[in-house]
């Protein structure tokens, strides 16, 4: 029995549960070595991501080659640039998701504290924008304006702000309401300096909650991208590229696409399972039974 | 409830303008695109051009010549497929799109309902942590990777379905593209319908209609089910979102000829005025649908239904 | 007299992921035919959980032991369906919270009859007329008209007794009131109370008034259960409860309840708070409030004692 269960903090009763969850810790296990390896694989093997190894044209997975994962219908070693890819994805997702954040945390705090009028026409623009059919939008951008790098980040990000834009909004409503905040007010604490010394530090559970998982989102948008050839372009390579590429070849080169999919998958699912995990731990404290 | 309708009709119109807005200005702006006259052209082309987009007048004037002919239906000629416009290569394309994506969300909300309800009713069980598991991965593998992996099992594999081609429509070829597109939208219709049942079965008027003797099933039935799915018709709105752009990919990997493929087609093609058109097209088929979800939402929850005939 | 509902060492345990909670301890009640019992408590007495357990309501990680005598069997160990029939035309339940107690989704004529026409075999007609006519009864105004609206066209009074309605509609023997009148304005409160009091002389109820508020349960009850951290501690008619409260948890509720209404200059409370009942507490569970605490009420768990008008659990009584 948890002697500490009911006595604990609040923030330490939630970290308790999530350890709780065994599902959940396995995941973050797995998505720490995948980015331990993502960041320094590639230079522990003896292949690099682009070099062509003549000998060997997609070739299958071999120990004895050197090419683990096998190689790609150009020569170039999988694991590598499995490897690579993940890298790629992964950074393309923190950078997006921080980008969506920064946007969606400013103005959902703003329409929440000032509320009324202001809150009332942001929270409009949020609904309209919400309805549109955002990926088509990004879509045409990569067509129009190219394949730039930032203009991905870019674009990514402002898709999925508005979620965390609303929730944030919602949070701070509610906090605005405690009375901590009135008396703030009434010792005559100045707007900005509320919103910095009491709001945003209760946002920060959701916030996490929110990151991890809007990762997997931006991942799985750029993958989309990438496999309609709209993405990343060569000679760099993401998850989403490389599964486009093993996709064209899956007949008779299934590791191309195996091995990159099961990355991808594996990265999605425990970014999830993390998320889920966690949005778990923060609500139970709200939901629990009442005894009379 | 008309007073309800109207409201929900008027918040739309104005998204509606904003795409077609967008879409306008996008079209403009895009460097290398029609409308970039950095390259200098022949004089009588230039002329051509100018008649056809009224491009010596203000931008005004342009933009409601645009959304004249966007009202009439005439999104312009295809750049890609010289013979034909537009809306013709939509009129073609959309029915495809069309048949898929009912099949797929008709499936996910049988079958994703029934397992979310199931899921719900023996919480914490065996069963239950199978679903929850199953709709993780649904949710986490996307359709890009699923469609090959689909293929190679039961189109190479085991051939039991072909691995693409539309066939005008046979049956066959319809079962994995509709599987694969319905997928994610299944998961979380399943995970939607859990939450909200085990929400429900909490409640206190559930728990006065088990006080009453009343059987469990007509309790699940008569008391639970509408509360349940409400919140999943909700949902509807962001699931057609979703199966339409997933309709992009698995048109493309399972070579369907519908409306998904030509707007890719039209995206690697530079095809502007195609690209164009589909967005506009679909942005406003996904407002009109979210309206009527909304209106039905509105319709089933006695509250919004009484109140908004009382006002 | 034999009792219709016989109460024999009953208690409630919880599984949870902090331990095992004892939300009811060895209790022993009866209650006779035509009479009113009343149960007092503060929250987290285990006064709910108790009757609860009763109708077979509680969660699934619940643990009942003991006996519950009523109509020649014990009902803590009948089948499912023999229990919706206990439910359906036997014993009754209405709810603390009137305003989360109905069904939002449904009219409140479906939800006044649906018992009936399933379990009792009446036409939807019949049950329809029987329901209009209570709903008279309890004074719902316009009661043809208004039983096709939903419960969020009523106001929390009319709620509640549209809930008491729906409880006699089924013609039971037994109705628990689980604080009716708890979420109500004071005004409501006693409006229903004196609505209670002239049905069960109509229907010929007996009634198991659950609540925290003793001035309630002067009004109202014949004998009284006075309920402490899962445990009974007094259990006495109800004038030899007001004349010659015996445990000093309860004459400290006697107290509270005379000084809130005004009779006394200061308000008195009990200080101090009820335990947490995630541990099974030796000895008695009131010693660290109890004012005239003994060295033995800290290790020995005090039995209950008396004759028929009343029974204590309290060394000072031994």
């Amino acid at each position: 029995m948890n002697s500490q269960g009911l006595f604990a903090s609040p923030r330490q009763q939630v970290w308790e549960r999530l350890k709780g969850n065994r599902a959940a810790m396995i995941a973050v296990a797995i998505i720490l070595f995948l980015v331990v390896s993502a960041i320094i694989g590639p230079w522990l093997s003896p292949f690099s991501a682009e070099v062509i190894d003549y000998e060997a044209i997609a070739s299958e997975p071999s120990f004895t080659s050197g090419h683990v994962f096998g190689t790609d219908s150009l020569g170039r070693d999988i694991f590598v640039r499995t490897l690579e890819g993940s890298r790629i994805s992964l950074a393309i997702g923190l950078v997006a998701t921080l980008v969506s954040l920064l946007i969606g945390v400013n103005y959902g705090a703003i329409a929440g504290y000032f509320g009324g009028r202001i809150d009332a026409v942001m929270m409009r623009i949020v609904d309209i924008l919400y309805a549109m059919p955002f990926m088509f939008f990004v879509i045409l951008l990569m067509v129009f304006f190219g394949r730039n790098i930032f203009l991905i980040f870019i674009a990514i990000g402002a898709i999925n702000w508005l979620d965390i834009a609303r929730i944030v909004r919602g949070q701070t409503l509610a906090i605005k309401q405690q009375a901590y905040v009135e008396a703030a007010r009434i010792y005559g604490a100045g707007h900005w300096k509320i919103i910095r010394k009491h709001i945003v530090p209760n946002l920060l559970g959701i916030v996490v909650v929110y990151i991890t998982l809007t990762i997997p989102q931006v991942i799985l948008v750029e993958s989309f991208l990438s496999f309609l050839g709209l993405g990343i372009q060569e000679p760099m390579t993401s998850l989403g590229a490389l599964v486009s590429e093993g996709a064209n070849e899956m007949e008779t080169h299934s590791w191309m696409l195996i091995f990159p999919a099961i990355f991808l998958a594996v990265i999605l699912f425990c970014f999830n399972f993390i998320g889920d995990g966690l949005r778990d731990a923060l609500d139970t404290k709200q939901t629990e039974k009442q005894a009379s | 409830m008309l007073d309800y309708f109207i409201r929900r009709l008027l918040g739309a119109i104005p998204t509606i303008f904003i795409i077609i807005f967008i879409s306008f200005f996008l079209i403009r702006l895009a460097p290398g695109g029609p409308f970039d006259f950095d390259r200098s052209l022949a004089p009588e082309i230039q002329a051509n051009l100018n008649a056809k987009y009224h491009l010596d007048e203000p931008v005004y004037v342009q933009f409601g010549y645009y959304l004249k002919d966007i009202v009439r239906g005439d999104f312009g000629p295809s750049f890609q497929y010289k013979n034909y416009t537009v809306t013709e290569l939509i009129v073609q394309g959309f029915p495809v799109s069309m048949q898929l994506g009912l099949s797929a969300i008709i499936l996910a909300l049988l079958l994703g309902c029934s397992a979310g309800i199931f899921a719900a009713y023996k919480q914490n069980s065996r069963f239950d942590y199978l679903v929850m598991a199953i709709s993780m991965t649904g949710i986490s593998i996307p359709n890009f990777v699923m469609a090959p992996l689909l293929i190679l099992l039961f189109a190479i594999a085991l051939s039991i379905f072909p691995a693409g081609g539309w066939n005008d429509g046979a049956f066959q070829n319809q079962v994995l593209p509709i599987i694969t597109l319905a997928l994610p939208q299944i998961a979380y219709i399943a995970r939607i319908t859990r939450g909200s049942m085990i929400e429900v079965l909490r409640t206190s008027y559930i728990r006065t209609a088990f006080s009453k003797g009343l059987p469990t099933v007509y309790i699940l039935t008569r008391h639970a089910l509408k509360p349940t799915l409400l919140p999943v018709i909700s949902y509807l709105g962001p699931a057609i979102a979703g199966l339409i752009t997933g309709s992009v990919v698995v048109e493309q990997i399972y070579g369907i000829p519908g409306l998904g493929r030509y707007f890719v087609q039209g995206a690697l093609n530079r095809d502007y005025t195609l690209v164009m058109g589909v967005a506009v097209f679909y942005g406003m088929l996904i407002i009109v649908l979210n309206l009527l979800v909304d209106i039905l939402y509105g319709w089933l929850d006695p509250q919004i239904r009484i109140r908004s005939k009382q006002a | 007299m034999k009792p219709l509902l016989d109460i024999e060492n009953l208690s409630v345990k919880f599984r949870t992921q902090q331990g095992v909670i004892h939300a009811v301890s060895n209790i022993n009640l009866q209650l006779h035919e035509g009479e009113v019992l009343g149960i007092v408590g503060e929250s987290g007495s285990g006064k709910t959980q108790l009757m609860l357990s009763l109708l077979g309501l509680l969660p699934e990680n619940a643990n009942v032991i003991g006996r519950v005598g009523f109509v020649e069997k014990n009902i803590l160990s009948i089948d499912a369906q023999a229990m919706n029939q206990i439910r359906s035309n036997q014993i009754a339940m209405i709810f603390q919270d009137p305003m989360s107690a109905l069904n939002p989704y449904l009219k409140i004529s479906t939800q006044l009859v649906e018992a009936q026409v399933i379990n009792q075999g009446l036409s939807k007609q019949q049950a329809l007329k029987q329901a209009v006519e209570m709903l008279i009864k309890v004074r719902i105004p316009d009661a043809q008209q208004r039983i096709h609206d939903y419960p969020y066209q009523f106001s929390g009074g009319m709620r509640q007794r549209i809930m008491i309605a729906m409880a006699l509609l089924r013609k039971p023997k037994v109705l628990i009131a689980d604080e009716p009148t708890t979420a109500l304005d004071v005004t409501v409160q006693a409006d229903i109370l004196r609505l209670l009091k002239s049905l069960r002389d109509e229907f010929s109820l007996s009634i198991i008034l659950i609540t925290h508020d003793m001035s309630i349960v002067a009004g109202q009850c014949d004998r009284i259960a006075v309920m402490y951290a899962g445990r009974m501690v007094e259990y006495a008619t109800i004038e030899k409860l007001f004349t010659e409260p015996k445990p000093p948890y309860t004459q400290g509720l006697l107290a509270a309840a005379k000084s809130q209404s005004g009779l006394s200059a200061e308000l008195v409370s009990i200080p101090g708070n009820p335990p947490r009942n995630t541990e099974q507490i030796n000895g008695c569970a009131f010693y660290p409030r109890c004012e005239k605490r003994m060295k033995i009420c800290n290790t020995v768990l005090p039995a209950m004692q008396g004759d028929e008008t009343q029974q204590q659990a309290c060394h000072l009584y031994e």
